[in-house]
């Protein structure tokens, strides 16, 4: 049985880039990861993209980026799932080294935001939910996210102001990561006194629009051996799902596709939540981040906010998250949101993570999830 | 969406029309397929129109269709039978936690190059 593991790595900065589109973005991406590589025999490209098909009426990405490198006698494949498209890209291709029908598998995620109206990246963000419910009837995925904030604030009686400490960590740990879209520091009064997007959250609790593109090489580990790379196993992965109607759910206050995804991670990697050393998770607002850390076992229910507050998430404390950033101010180009999460906790676990190392982290956790918890995904990476 | 799923769900849209299982009771907006709780067959539900608000937020970033009426309110509404459902708020200056509203039919938005229009339940404080 193979054994994945990520051998090589490519991205760009996320950022706002008006000379470059899907191709030139990936193909920035590509040069960095190909770069210092001998010449390879890939079996597949799968590629991650929310929205190319709705922003830039591209569909078919594969094909197109197999093109780009003149990649032809490869198995092609699109992913499309929200920020975890690439995540659902990831997965196949592991299923495909560990099965033995693979050796080598490009796998990317590329998005292009900046070209587009707000309300037409409203839209595009909330299509993802089911359409129905959300696109036809005039909700957003960001006023779920305030509603939900709404029942954590009541539900716990906490402050309002406590639900946005994960953003203030985020930003701080941006400002050292040269490949962030947004690298100022913010406090805690500058998120609380900034507009509103949907009231609780202002615009410093939720992700922004950003174009970029983040690639990864998985082989099996004998193939990474023989070319002689630096490389991260994957030692454990998971996914589950929940009904999409928050108001169905038993506990909305409780993310529980990403709760069994991440179990499931760490139930095949043979660990526990506690022999982790860095989780970069992918959150699309502070309230999510916060639910989410309560959901997958690193902090109480209703709790979190002190944390995050006393720093217990941040780089120095004992469980970083997000240590580039996070979604929120490394940036969030959809499709290529959790190659970016996967970038960063192949940096960390290689001792290249420059003013963002963590130190002694020898486990890293990746999560995704489409929408608000719909589905959700997660790796254990490990040296 | 075209023309035609605008007919399709117009019931469900005019109405508030859902589902209810035939077994536990369980009640959904939109209808569903299949019972989340219990796995049972589900018949289509006519929900109460009254309910009180849970909780609200004020929604300003809004996507192209419903962008020419931001602000507005967006509810979390629990009906007078249990069952939640999300709703626009309308006629109102400023909602509160537990206000008792009721839906109406509103206009929801204006689309393509004849302007079309598409209507829907919203809620309002009740009268």
């Amino acid at each position: 049985m193979g054994v994945p593991v990520v051998a090589s790595i490519g991205y760009t900065k996320v950022s706002e880039h008006w000379g470059e589109g899907l191709e030139g973005l990936s193909h920035m991406a590509l040069e960095m990861l190909l770069n210092d590589l001998p010449s390879l025999e890939l079996d597949a490209i799968y590629v991650g993209t929310a929205l190319s098909g709705f922003y830039e009426l591209q569909m078919s990405l594969a094909s197109h980026i197999a093109d780009l490198i003149c990649e032809y006698d490869v198995t092609v494949s699109n992913f499309e799932a929200g920020g975890a498209s690439s995540a659902q890209a990831l997965f196949n291709a592991i299923l495909g080294i560990k099965s033995g029908v693979y050796k080598a598998v490009l796998i990317g995620g590329v998005e292009k935001m900046s070209d587009e109206m707000p309300h037409r990246i409203q839209r595009g963000m909330s299509l993802v939910e089911n359409s129905f419910l959300v696109d036809y009837s005039g909700l957003t995925e960001i006023s779920l996210h305030a509603l939900l904030a709404k029942m954590y604030i009541k539900e716990y009686g906490v402050d309002r102001g406590m639900i946005s400490y994960l953003p203030v960590i985020e930003h701080e740990n941006a400002s050292r990561a040269s490949h962030a879209q947004f690298r100022n520091k913010i406090s805690i009064e500058t998120i609380l006194n900034a507009p509103y997007i949907a009231d609780p959250l202002t615009i410093f609790d939720v992700t922004a629009p950003g174009d970029g593109a983040a690639y990864i090489l998985v082989m099996d580990e004998s193939q990474a051996k023989s070319i002689g790379v630096d490389y991260v196993k994957i030692s454990g992965y998971g996914s589950a799902s929940q009904p999409s109607h928050m108001l169905t759910r038993t506990s909305p206050l409780f993310f529980s596709a990403s709760s069994r995804a991440v179990e499931k991670a760490l139930d095949m990697a043979n660990v526990e939540i506690s022999d982790i050393g860095v989780i970069e998770m992918y959150n699309q607002s502070s309230i999510a981040g916060a639910v989410l850390l309560e959901s997958i076992g690193v902090a109480e229910r209703g709790g979190v906010g002190e944390l995050l507050k006393d720093g217990y998430f941040s780089i120095s404390g004992d469980k970083p998250v997000n240590t580039f950033g996070g979604a929120k101010a490394r940036g969030d180009p959809k499709g290529a949101t959790t190659m970016y999460q996967v970038v960063e906790g192949f940096l960390q676990l290689l001792g290249k993570a420059g003013e963002n190392q963590v130190s002694n982290v020898d486990r890293v956790l990746v999560h995704s999830m489409v929408g608000l918890d719909i589905s959700s995904y997660a790796y254990v990476l490990e040296v | 969406m075209t023309e035609v799923s605008d007919w399709r769900y117009r019931e469900n849209r005019y109405r508030l029309l859902g589902s209810r299982c035939d077994s536990c009771g369980e009640a959904y907006y939109p209808p569903r397929k299949k019972c989340v709780k219990c796995g049972g067959v589900l018949s289509p539900y006519q929900l109460p129109r009254r309910g009180v608000v849970e909780h609200f937020t004020m929604v300003k970033a809004l996507p192209d269709r419903y962008n020419r009426y931001k602000p507005y309110y967006l509810a979390i509404i629990r009906l007078d039978d249990g069952t939640k459902v999300f709703g626009i708020l309308t006629d109102i200056d400023e909602p509160s936690d537990g206000m008792e509203v009721e839906a109406t039919l509103r206009k929801l938005f204006i689309y393509g190059e004849d302007g079309k229009i598409i209507y829907g339940v919203k809620f309002r404080p009740l009268l």
